[in-house]
């Protein structure tokens, strides 16, 4: 596809075990995925299912073990990043934790643009800051204060006016509203939605909150220990779910709502700890698994039209 | 009377260094035996805070009360002693961090059997083995195996359960659940909620529960107080919270909140501005700095509450007009 | 530096850490200023005036061979002051291998601190020994030996430092927008892992400063006549029960600049942490 802007293949990245005995971690298993130009796929799963390694891999954060990295047609997997790094930039989740609490806020913003070079004096770091600011609904003269002096939501602007000073065409959104308050998140899930906009950016949009991520994504992969369970366009995952690990989510995430909410029925099972080596990643967890399930790794099935699931059953 | 829990007026303020802060004022509330009711509202709301006054666990605190009174009995005038054996037994407590409630050099077994010993009358085989029943009630497949070990040996949502089985062993009347599935996954948050619905259902326990999200509310609750700046804007049933909301704040983040459906780049509706300084509460209705539709008399009057009816109440001087505009 | 001022400021609202830097510039002027006002030389013999009393002349006596002991105090304090403060800036040459050590883990981490542990396994007694025989003895050579004797605490402390700041989002952000390693380095981890690193060495400064007045005191030190704090109290001990002034006078500078030295820690300490939460 011409428009495509980010393909992934078969990435994998490891972790060495934690103890002597145990099995080194997969992290990242095999995972395949593209974006195209100013679309946003969101990527949903619990808490190690592999989502933020991910991400931190396509922007080479961490080093993928296997596979290829293609942004806008080149391989960037190896080499230098540098060229890239323009181009694609990161909002991280802990809005504290991403600003260095010693920096003034134009400095921070600037940093990106200074270590390109593109920035010669104080005065066009401080303009350029302000710029931003204002852009990310903060006021100018904020440039002067120092992280600690905002709230959560005000510091997620900052960390989002860093990203666009750098012009970007790609954006890794970390989990960007899971620590704020709601009124904080709608107002920077809106930021979000309006820039992508105004500057034609992509996203991938990491998150473990499948209502977020339905909200302003355009495809969805569904992760679970490391592994894609699903991916298709957001209407197809919302409305025909193929896996059974996207359908237990769906069902499992309150919804604002009492009356939708008690129309679902909830089940108490034993949840077995641990991981498997073999066969389907959720089989222990999964009501419709059976013995087959225990057999070769489940490939992905296209059902159309974009669609893919990675459960033998249906 | 046959209110389980009930609070009226309760206030709680931090002395600092830069002045007091109020961290909650005039909270009331009447909880009957049985009933789920939530605490909702955003970091800083002092929902909380509120909930450990009652319990009487706050440090450095002024805390003052018209009245707290469980199963009649009134808790001002409690001494600590008789505190401490409520809280536990009668009353049971889970929070977001299970880490800080275990004992990380005790096992979970001696943990849960000293507890229900603590408690009730019971032989140290006897609290065994209804520890034992707890835990694999709690969805635990290998009780006996979790018993034998501590604490970090377990994930968070093991954790999570084990505090739960611990606090539900006793048999309280009423439990406490301040963000318990916060840090969880959501599969697993709803097991948890699961559970707890149901064992409020079968052993006739209330249940107080503190979130900041709305879809736990509308899973499990039966009554919602929403909580902004310390102060309780609106109380109800779920019914009306959800589906009539009077005050602006509760309308503001009903819709601030994704619905689970495909969005396609729509616009969520926000609250605009910041919550209020601690040090400097604003003098009239706590939320008219942030109010779409503040008027003159919001930012010098704190409003009374208005009776919507049924139990629905509303802190806010326009909620009477616009409930007659809707009709 | 905005930074920096609101250390300065809660510092100074610590009325002791306040006072105590008073003090301790007191103490300093004294050494160093003082030797220009004073008429006598701390190493002229005046038989006829030995152990006199604190007089107009000699407001703290003399010595047993006639010195001012005033002079001899003015002029020991700078040779104490001297060791100590080069001794301390020597060990801060450990911060660069403990910040590389920090910042790239894993074989470079490995080699660093195994060198480090086998440093601050020998013993610092053994060290000053070698470093005097090597370069001479008497002469306060022995600073050198106590500088690198004081490197591997800097190491560990400036590695741990690092690691935990190189765990932050900001330092990942960095990279993200295409900082290189000796730019993250020169920026966010020397800025934040200072403070830690400045609370160590306000409190080595005290801790050297024993060690320095022990070895004077010891006469493996600093050797008369060259006067230093430690061998002067070595002097007054002859007369500690006729004329106790002779040993409570250097004995108590030493312990007022070691208490000084340690609130003044205490104070920045305070005023860099309350000052990290704000900012």
């Amino acid at each position: 596809m011409s428009n495509e802007l980010l393909r992934v293949e078969n990435l994998i990245k490891t972790y060495p075990a934690r103890t002597s005995k145990g099995q080194p971690v997969r992290a990242v298993d095999d995972v395949s995925f593209s974006i195209e130009k100013g679309k946003t796929l969101g990527l949903v799963g619990e808490s190690g299912s592999g989502k933020t390694t991910t991400g931190r891999a396509v922007l080479r954060l961490t080093e993928p073990d296997s596979g290829s990295i293609f942004f806008e047609g080149k391989d960037i997997t190896k080499g230098n990043m540098r060229p890239y790094r323009r181009k694609m930039q990161i909002v991280f989740q802990s809005p504290a934790g991403s600003l260095d609490p010693s920096f003034p806020v134009w400095k921070i913003i600037s940093e990106g643009p200074k270590a390109y070079k593109l920035l010669k004096t104080k005065r066009e770091a401080v303009e350029l800051s302000r710029e931003l600011l204002l852009r990310v609904g903060l006021n100018s003269e904020d440039a002067f204060r120092y992280p600690g002096e905002f709230s959560g939501g005000q510091q997620q602007r900052i960390g989002i006016a860093r990203a666009l000073a750098m012009e970007p065409e790609f954006v890794v959104c970390d989990e960007p509203v899971s620590a704020l308050d709601v009124s904080y998140q709608a107002q920077i899930v809106n930021m979000l939605i309006d820039l992508r906009q105004e500057r034609e950016l992509s996203y991938l949009f990491i998150s473990h909150d499948l209502s977020v991520v339905m909200h302003l994504s355009d495809e969805i992969g569904v992760m679970y220990q490391g592994q894609l369970m699903e991916l298709g366009s957001c209407e197809e995952i919302a409305k025909h779910p193929a896996h059974p690990y996207t359908r237990e989510l769906l069902r499992a995430v309150p919804v604002a709502d009492p009356r939708k909410a008690a129309s679902r029925e909830s089940r108490i099972i034993a949840f077995p700890e641990g991981s498997v080596n073999r066969g389907c990643p959720y089989r222990l967890r999964c009501p419709v698994a059976g013995e087959e399930c225990g057999g070769e790794r489940p490939s992905f099935r296209d059902l159309g039209g974009g669609h893919f699931s990675a459960c033998i059953k249906e | 009377m046959s209110e389980l829990l009930k609070v009226k007026n309760l206030s709680v303020q931090f002395p600092t260094d830069k002045g007091t802060v109020y961290a909650v004022k005039d909270f009331s509330l009447n909880l009957n035996p049985g009933e789920i009711m939530g605490i909702v509202g955003e970091s800083g709301s002092g929902k909380s805070t509120a909930a450990y006054a009652i319990m009487d666990l706050l440090q450095g605190a002024r805390v003052t009360a018209g009245e707290i009174s469980f199963q009649g009995r009134d808790m001002l005038s409690m001494s600590g002693e008789e505190k401490r054996s409520l809280r536990g037994g009668q009353v049971g407590m889970i929070f977001q961090d299970p880490m800080g409630c275990l004992d990380p050099s005790v096992k979970i077994e001696g943990q849960m059997v000293e507890m229900l010993r603590q408690h009730s009358n019971v032989t140290k085989g006897e609290a065994r083995k209804i520890s034992t029943e707890m835990l694999r009630s709690v969805g635990i497949t290998d009780p006996e195996g979790v018993m034998k070990g501590y604490q970090h040996q377990l994930s968070g949502g093991m954790r999570q359960r084990v505090m739960i089985a611990m606090m539900l062993s006793t048999q309280p009347k009423l439990l406490i659940a301040d963000e318990p599935t916060t840090a969880l996954d959501v599969t697993i948050q709803d097991q948890i909620l699961e559970l707890l619905t149901k064992t409020c259902r079968e052993n006739h326990m209330a249940m107080l529960f503190i979130t900041h999200n709305f879809g736990i509310v509308a899973r499990i609750c039966n009554r919602v107080s929403v909580m902004y700046g310390g102060m309780i804007v609106e109380e109800g049933l779920s019914e009306d919270i959800f589906y009539s909301p009077g005050h602006p704040y509760t309308r503001g983040l009903l819709e601030a909140i994704p619905d689970l459906e495909p969005g396609a780049g729509r616009r969520l509706k926000t609250i605009s501005g910041t919550p209020n300084d601690p040090f400097a509460p604003p003098s009239g209705c706590v939320f008219a700095p942030r109010c779409p539709d503040c008027t003159g008399i919001c930012k010098t009057e704190i409003p009374k509450r208005q009776d919507m009816g049924g139990g629905h109440g509303v802190w806010c001087h326009l909620a009477r007009q616009e409930g007659r505009k809707g009709e | 530096m905005e930074r920096a001022k609101r250390v300065i400021r809660l510092f100074m609202k610590n009325r002791l850490a306040a006072a105590s830097l008073v003090v301790f510039i007191i103490v300093l002027l004294f050494c160093i200023l003082g030797p220009l006002f004073t008429p006598y030389d701390y190493s002229t013999i005046d038989v006829k005036n030995c152990w006199q009393s604190p007089s107009l002349q000699h407001p703290m006596g003399t010595d047993g061979i006639g010195r001012d002991t005033m002079t001899r105090l003015m002029y020991g304090g700078r040779t104490t002051f001297s060791i100590t403060f080069t001794a301390v800036l020597i060990s801060l040459l450990g911060i660069l291998p403990g910040v590389a050590a920090g910042f790239w883990g894993g074989r470079v981490d490995n080699i660093i601190s195994r060198i480090n542990d086998a440093l601050g396994a020998i013993p610092t007694f053994l060290m000053v020994i070698f470093a005097e025989n090597m370069m001479g003895w008497g002469g306060g050579n022995y600073r050198y030996a106590m500088g690198v004797a004081l490197i591997p605490p800097i190491v560990r402390i400036a590695r741990s430092a690092t690691m935990e700041v190189v765990g932050k989002e900001y330092v990942e952000a960095a990279r993200a927008l295409g900082v290189g390693s000796t730019g993250i380095i020169l920026t966010h981890i020397m800025r934040n892992i200072l403070s830690p690193i400045i609370v160590h060495v306000s409190s080595s400064l005290a801790d050297t400063l024993v060690m320095c007045t022990l070895m004077g005191y010891l006469g493996i030190g600093v050797n008369p006549p060259e006067p230093e704090w430690g061998n002067i109290v070595h002097g007054g001990y002859a007369v500690i029960l006729s004329k106790p002034i002779q040993m409570i006078i250097p004995s108590s500078l030493i312990v007022i600049c070691v208490l000084s030295l340690n609130l003044i820690g205490n104070g920045l300490r305070d005023g860099l942490e309350t000052g990290k939460e704000r900012s």
